[in-house]
């Protein structure tokens, strides 16, 4: 479903807007890069032929236009891009009814360029924008402890994210970027693993025929998406913990560290469900429960192997 | 002025029966104005703006308490604990008589002069839900109704605090089931899957639900891969799942085309969660090749 040729056109598209925000010298170019990106993603959500992608599709254009023309007048629009809180309601609808790929390029390649904008023509330090990294870390933790559908929780879980991100690229392109790059890659892993397995809400985890196995690479990857040490997943999140402690930002790192642990809370819940309900048998432990290449990748993406790779270069 | 021209001249006379139609005339079947398409309640009276805001102020304390609540439930559930065990039934409606029937909407064809079909929703001598009446397709001769012969009711929209519009939440089940006590007649379950915008608004799934007439109840587990859509009663060629994070009501309707009396007593409505059951749509989904134009 996900690579007929007119959604290939449309990832070059969205592919070369990226590069059109990267490269750009001003910022209208920047601009038209945004709504290129924007024009080239509404294809992925009406990829899923359901009313509900349908009215994803509409409200996310509605949104995106309105924070197009806000993004003219000020910084404002591009907290409502990055779907930061308190101007990401849209997301979760959004989320909810596209399928896992939609879903993937939603939370990180549609964040790209309005996190690059930001750092081009905006200044992070003003305190708009520690208003909403605070409000996006306490909203992304907080309503997270709510949700039984994993689209939700993972959607929640990126809000939380775009907080440590807006920090991030507040120190920099470079910690930026890295950040970004990590974060691809965990979520990366847990989006193949519920996509193969095709879970989508809490209850489908304790399934009979769900192998032990698959359990343990699903709570590996999730936990290093919630940032646990010594998975990968935790070196940018060391990072930015240390940036913002060394520039005596001390309330951003409490409120980064205390909402760090409601998520990894909201993960843990899901797979003790999973592991409590679905019972566990070290029969199976040995045999991969993917193809190979696949599981090796993840694999190395989610341990500490990853980590110290990662450290060294 | 251009509600006037709209109404009275421009408006071809098979589309209006009397109804307020809409003031923007578009040539097209999916454009909404009212919620309602121009059925009016027209029982209900007008309150004037002052009325309105004294009458907003008194709910005021209601709802401040109603959204207390709310957050102090969001803090406090777990919704993992929530989650409904394989076999057990958890039941939505009970019906007895401390049900508050005023929480359903009962509706027939005569309500807007559309037909001559009756219905009441009570308690039954047992003491269970009575769905009951008389059916008629004697059409009224008013030159413009071609069918008649419908009795339905309707659960209500939940509402969250603040009057907003909330939902049922169903994605952790698999399967409605019903406790019923029919006359062999067959029924139509109804869910209402309105969306936000308005070419949504009418979009429900429905299952025929045939009913036994003899004195023993019977219990209906139908799975929700069994329903299907339509829009405005009218099935639609592209099928899909019902969105049950998103029902926004539920509904039995009468309209087999019989006349004569009909009798469906209800004990309750409820949800089950049974694992084994994988399917996500019974109906054909048409799926083409990448290289095929359209779908």
């Amino acid at each position: 479903m996900w690579l007929s040729p007119a959604l290939f056109l449309m990832l070059i598209s969205i592919l070369t807007s990226v590069c059109l925000v990267v490269s750009s010298p001003s910022l209208f170019i920047s601009w038209v890069g945004l709504e290129l990106n924007t024009l080239a993603f509404m294809p992925f959500l009406l990829s899923k032929k359901s009313k509900l992608a349908s009215e994803a599709s509409i409200k996310y254009f509605l949104t995106q236009t309105l924070a197009s023309i806000l993004i003219l007048v000020g910084g404002l629009g591009l907290s409502i891009k990055l779907g930061a809180a308190p101007f990401h309601s849209w997301v979760l609808s959004v989320a909810e009814a596209s399928g896992w790929l939609s879903i993937f390029t939603l939370l990180t390649i549609q964040k790209v360029n309005p996190l690059l904008i930001l750092w081009m023509f905006c200044p992070l330090s003003m305190e708009f924008f520690y208003g909403v990294v605070l409000s996006s870390l306490v909203v992304g933790g907080l309503t997270g402890l709510t949700q039984t559908s994993i689209r939700s929780m993972l959607t929640f879980s990126s809000i939380n994210h775009v907080g440590w991100l807006m920090t991030a690229i507040s120190f920099g392109l470079g910690v930026g970027v890295y950040y970004f790059l990590i974060y691809l890659a965990t979520l990366l892993c847990s989006i193949i693993i519920f996509h193969m397995f095709n879970v989508s809400h809490v209850n489908q985890l304790s399934l009979l025929n769900f192998k032990p196995s698959n359990q343990l690479l699903m709570f590996f990857a999730l936990l290093s998406l919630g940032g646990l040490p010594p998975f990968l997943g935790f070196l940018p999140k060391w990072m930015v913990l240390q940036l913002t402690i060394s520039y005596s930002m001390l309330l951003v790192a409490g409120v980064m560290v205390s909402m760090s642990l409601l998520v990894l809370f909201f993960y843990l819940r899901l797979m003790f469900s999973s592991f409590i309900m679905g019972g566990l048998s070290f029969t199976t432990f040995i045999k991969a429960p993917l193809p190979l290449p696949i599981f090796f990748i993840l694999l190395f993406a989610m341990s500490g192997g990853g980590l110290a790779l990662a450290y060294f270069l | 002025m251009y509600r006037f021209i709209a109404n009275k001249l421009l408006v071809p006379s098979t589309c209006v029966r009397g109804l307020d139609f809409p003031g923007v005339f578009v040539p097209s079947t999916s454009f909404h104005e009212y919620r309602k398409s121009g059925y009016v309640d027209k029982t209900q009276k007008k309150t004037s703006t002052r009325e309105s805001i004294r009458n907003g102020l008194k709910e005021l304390k209601q709802e401040i308490k109603n959204w207390t609540a709310e957050v102090k439930d969001g803090v406090m559930m777990d919704p993992i604990m929530a989650m409904p065990l394989p076999g057990e039934v958890d039941a939505q409606w009970f019906f007895n008589q401390n049900t508050n029937f005023d929480d359903w909407v009962v509706t027939a064809d005569s309500d807007h002069n559309e037909g001559h079909s009756t219905c009441s929703f009570g308690v039954s001598p047992v003491g269970k839900g009575l769905f009951s009446g008389n059916l008629s397709t004697q059409l009224v001769k008013d030159g413009k109704v071609k069918n008649a012969g419908y009795c339905n009711i309707k659960s209500i929209r939940p509402l969250k605090s603040f009057k907003r519009d909330s939902f049922h939440d169903w994605s952790a089940y698999t399967h409605l089931v019903l406790r019923v006590r029919g006359d062999g007649r067959s029924y139509m379950i109804n869910l209402g899957s309105a969306g936000y915008f308005d070419i949504n608004w009418n979009d429900q799934f429905h299952f025929a639900l045939y009913t036994r007439g003899g004195p023993h109840w019977q219990v209906s587990k139908i799975p929700f891969s069994k329903f299907f859509m339509t829009s405005k009663g009218r099935v639609q060629d592209h099928q899909q799942a019902v969105p049950l994070n998103r029902i926004t009501s539920f509904g039995i309707t009468a309209a087999d085309k019989i006349n004569g009396p009909f009798r469906l007593e209800i004990d309750y409505v409820g949800l089950e969660r049974d694992p084994t059951h994988t399917e996500i749509s019974a109906y054909e989904q048409y799926k083409t090749p990448y290289f095929y134009a359209g779908y």
